[in-house]
């Protein structure tokens, strides 16, 4: 069996949850199941009696049906004012004197069903299906079922916005993060736990310290939703390992923000790629390890200055092999990062011989100039002569001048 | 009589019979779930042939990695060689020698990557020399049984008896096109051979520079 509250109050999911953890919400219409409740309550029109009770003790107004499924207990709790009580297999009977506008059809077909002259439910139940179908379709179907009060509708059961926070206080102030990552442990699987229960995910941790004097608090971002405790104690270790806390540490409180889990789709033949979890956590461990601007995949900028790119985030999301032709292979260039400082010695304006800290020796053969500037309108205006040079040693190396000044930077590999 | 099995040389391998033929041509010369070498001097192609490896892995829909031990790599160069950047990871060690070894470790250790490419060719061989060889002992377990490839670039051999293949390039010829003093590079070719015994001839390269 099924209820259904119909009024203006925000608080009647509050009312259905007391009855049922099965409760649907719509617009004004709160859907929920009371099977169950006859061995705790009793009969039908005591659980009726109760709901109006509680509800009255609430300050809530509202109509309420009991039917034996969801669409006619909605129906008759917006329809019928007070409470409704509709016994099994007397659906129709219930209903038919209600109009059709009850049913909420489209404009098209409420006019459709006037001209035949079907004003009620009732008429509208004792119309042949198959007379229905062939002119309204599918929908005459779905209308008749609902005048005759059938319905298999399933709920669509939302649970209840919960905090998923964790607090401990410690006996004795915390200096080291060892301990701190303990606890923060049992309390991320509690919290983990509970979000899987629900069917949700998180996407930000927030960590609380209360330290002896004030609070430290760190926030982290998840590029997509996840809940598996080992994957969020990893991140808040290395948060906290990047920037520690100041002072001894009196308790910890953590925060995850439910949202919804991410839903994928991978494919057979798809080739492999690193898991979400695993490459997120690779991504911190690696920006730890080198530098945290020293990560991530590489982007060309849209400008002619030599050596011009920057990182982005990186999301590498399963792909199928592209179709397309793979050009010649064209020469490679290496980069000296930062480029040293060269001298060079000139012969009739040519370069002739290459002296640096990492190349040094006698030029055969030169290619250039070739000068190039840019962004003289900015203040990161660049100018400079070009040069490629194969050195004695068959080495080719592009040099370059700018302000005067030699520079060695890169080698063709 | 008719016989429902097949003998095991009708299965297809994961290796071309050729690898040396194959090698301009990217990763099909290489054998996964191993440690592969490419070692030359400078301006031999070595940076050329690891992005035509990578242009192959990343259009095969694959995720690749380049651990730059000396911050040398060109993501122009890779692009142009059609590399997809957006299925490239790139992470600088800042002329780190332990911070790229660390790295690849983890790398190999975390998996999904079609294509891990630790390049040291600017490292100084007495450097390299002080590498473990427990390194790639580790790096070799790591690969095992997985579909990705370690392809390591150097000026000399460092995985030693890791490495399931190594290839040597050896600089033939610079062209240039036009003539003096209006000259630019055309195009750099090399001699690649296989440095593991394997009986195959070897191959040129030719690397074409930028029209």
């Amino acid at each position: 069996m099924f209820a259904c509250l119909f009024g203006n109050s925000p608080r009647l999911p509050e009312l259905a949850r007391e009855f049922s953890p099965l409760v649907e919400s719509a617009a004004e219409a709160v859907v929920f199941s009371i099977a169950g409740l006859n061995r705790l309550i009793g009969s039908t029109h005591q659980i009726a009696s109760e709901i109006s009770r509680r509800g009255a003790e609430m300050g809530i107004t509202a109509n309420l049906a009991i039917a034996s499924n969801p669409p006619a207990a909605v129906l008759a709790a917006r329809n019928i004012a007070g409470v409704t009580i509709i016994p099994p297999g007397q659906e129709a009977d219930t209903l038919a004197a209600l109009p059709v506008e009850a049913l909420r059809a489209s404009a098209e077909v409420s006019l459709t069903l006037l001209r035949w002259g079907i004003h009620t439910l009732g008429e509208l139940a004792a119309l042949p299906e198959m007379g229905l179908v062939e002119r309204l379709g599918e929908e005459g179907s779905r209308l008749r079922r609902l005048a005759l009060g059938q319905g298999d509708a399933l709920l669509a059961i939302r649970p209840p916005a919960s905090e998923y926070t964790a607090r401990r206080e410690f006996d004795d102030p915390v200096e080291l993060l060892e301990p701190l990552l303990f606890a923060a442990s049992a309390q991320l699987q509690e919290l983990t736990r509970k979000l899987d229960d629900d069917g949700q995910a998180t996407n930000r941790i927030t960590v609380n310290l209360m330290l002896d004097a004030g609070e430290f608090q760190r926030v982290i971002e998840l590029p997509f939703p996840m809940r598996d405790a080992r994957a969020l104690l990893k991140q808040v270790q290395l948060s906290l390992e990047a920037s520690p806390p100041p002072a001894a540490m009196t308790g910890i409180e953590i925060r995850l923000d439910p949202v919804e889990p991410r839903i994928l789709q991978s494919g057979l033949f798809l080739p492999a790629a690193p898991e979400p979890e695993k490459l997120h956590l690779l991504l911190s461990r690696l920006k730890v390890l080198a530098g945290e601007d020293r990560v991530g995949s590489p982007e060309i900028l849209n400008t002619h200055r030599p050596d011009a790119y920057r990182f982005r985030p990186c999301a590498f999301e399963p792909s199928l092999p592209k179709d397309t032709a793979r050009p010649h292979p064209r020469l490679a260039i290496r980069y000296f990062r930062p480029p040293p400082m060269a001298r060079v010695i000139l012969h009739e304006g040519r370069p002739r011989r290459l002296l640096s800290e990492r190349v040094s020796g006698g030029i055969v053969q030169t290619a250039g100039p070739w000068r190039t500037s840019g962004d003289w309108w900015t203040d990161t205006a660049w100018s400079r002569d070009e040069w490629d040079a194969v050195l004695e040693d068959r080495g080719v190396y592009r040099i370059y001048c700018a302000a005067k000044q030699w520079f060695l930077d890169g080698s063709y590999d | 009589m008719a016989t429902l099995a097949r003998p095991l040389s009708s299965f297809p391998t994961d290796t071309a019979p050729h690898p040396l033929r194959d090698l301009s041509h990217g990763l099909a010369a290489l054998p996964r779930g191993s440690i592969c070498e490419i070692v030359g001097e400078a301006s031999t192609g070595r940076t050329t042939l690891a992005h035509s490896m990578l242009a192959t892995a990343t259009l095969g829909g694959e995720v690749a990695v380049i651990v730059d031990c000396n911050d040398a790599f060109d993501p122009a160069s890779a692009q142009k060689a059609g590399a997809d950047l957006g299925k490239l990871l790139w992470v600088q060690c800042g002329h780190r020698l332990e911070t790229a070894l660390r790295a690849t470790d983890m790398i190999l250790h975390s998996g999904g990557f079609g294509l891990v490419l630790l390049d040291l060719c600017e490292v100084p061989a007495a450097a390299l020399h002080r590498v473990p060889i427990s390194y790639w002992h580790r790096f070799r377990n790591a690969l095992e049984h997985t579909s990705s490839i370690l392809l390591v670039l150097s000026r000399q051999p460092v995985a030693r008896s890791c490495a399931a293949r190594q290839f040597e390039l050896q600089q033939q010829t610079i062209r240039w096109r036009g003539h003096a003093p209006f000259q630019t590079i055309h195009s750099l070719t090399a001699e690649a051979s296989s440095r593991k015994p394997g009986g195959v001839s070897p191959v040129m390269l030719e690397a074409r520079a930028e029209a």
